[in-house]
């Protein structure tokens, strides 16, 4: 096997994590955050790094995140406050809710497992966001952790 | 994607462990008192033990230990352990998670903490992962993070 081979094969075995850089998100119909591209992806981990408090002004800042259009969480708002360093976990499973403001958060969550998901494999398409209810009032990062099924599949920030 | 890119990439798939020296743990120093320090940016820790390296653990003393604040396991729980024993952190503190002490060779994570649903890791920002004892250990502890960063600038060091 020649090294252009053997170099695709070990890349596939990367875990690849994309950071979305911080900032305040706006109240804002469903918008994409990431986008899925060149082939398959495992998506392993979706959470957000609060880098400063969250809706911590009692805005009630709901989200909802979909994967190529498939519910990442329980479909409807839910609150996402979030205290300075904290960190909001996305189950990546449709019913199941996110788990917002710990400071040490389990990945995957332990409501998610209990739903038998492990991960979520996606083909090109984007990663949506709603906000609703109110802007957040910090910044906060996203994060996505995922494997490459294909030497071409990567995914981008938007 | 170029070279720069494509190793930053890749650093962020490599296990990363963190190792406190030994050290004969004093409740003068820690109740609580930090083990290591979380800077830069999250990371995704996957286990949290601790090896017995000197002599026989029997001072008959608790143990615990928090994240960022947050209780890794369910409640403290005697350290008494043989010399080369893994004292192994279930990392998450639903009832059932405890500290499993005194096993020479011991499941990571351990059987409770999988029982709870908990399988991955746990995420975490930067702040401190602390050590609380309730009496002065007598044997010589060293200490294991294993991990993941999430950014090119998360690193666990020691406190």
């Amino acid at each position: 096997m020649g090294l252009s081979n053997t170099i695709k094969r070990i890349s596939l075995d990367v875990m690849e994590v994309v950071k979305r850089p911080p900032q305040v998100y706006p109240i804002a119909a469903a918008a994409p955050i990431f986008t899925i591209a060149g082939g398959p992806v495992w998506i392993k981990g979706l959470f957000f790094f609060a880098d400063e408090a969250v809706d911590d002004a009692g805005g009630g800042t709901t989200m909802i995140i979909q994967i190529c259009g498939v519910p990442a969480d329980s479909a409807a708002p839910t609150a996402i406050a979030t205290v300075i360093n904290g960190i909001c976990v996305w189950p990546l499973i449709t019913g199941v809710v996110p788990i917002p403001n710990v400071l040490a958060n389990p990945m995957p969550t332990l409501l998610a497992v209990a739903a038998s998901c492990f991960g979520q494999v996606a083909g090109p398409g984007d990663i949506t966001l709603a906000v609703g209810a109110a802007s957040t009032v910090g910044m906060c990062s996203f994060y996505c952790v995922y494997y490459r099924m294909n030497p071409n599949s990567n995914i981008e920030v938007v | 994607m170029g070279l720069g890119t494509t190793v930053k990439r890749i650093s962020l798939d490599v296990m990363e462990v963190a190792i406190r020296p030994g050290e004969i743990y004093l409740s003068a120093d820690y109740a609580p008192g930090n083990l290591f320090t979380i800077v830069g940016g999250p990371v995704w820790i996957k286990g949290l033990f601790a090896h017995v390296t000197v002599a026989l653990e029997n001072s008959g003393f608790t143990g615990a230990i928090t994240v960022c604040g947050v209780a890794m396991q369910t409640g403290a729980v005697v350290l008494n352990s043989s010399l080369n024993d893994i004292i192994m952190w279930p990392l998450e503190a639903t009832a059932g998670s405890v500290i499993i002490p005194n096993v020479a060779a011991n499941p990571m994570p351990t059987l409770g903490a999988v029982v709870n649903n908990f399988i991955g890791g746990q995420l975490a920002g930067p702040g401190n992962i602390a050590l609380t004892i309730n009496g002065n250990l007598v044997s010589t502890l060293v200490f294991y993070v294993v991990y993941y960063r999430m950014d090119p600038n998360s690193e666990i060091v020691v406190a």
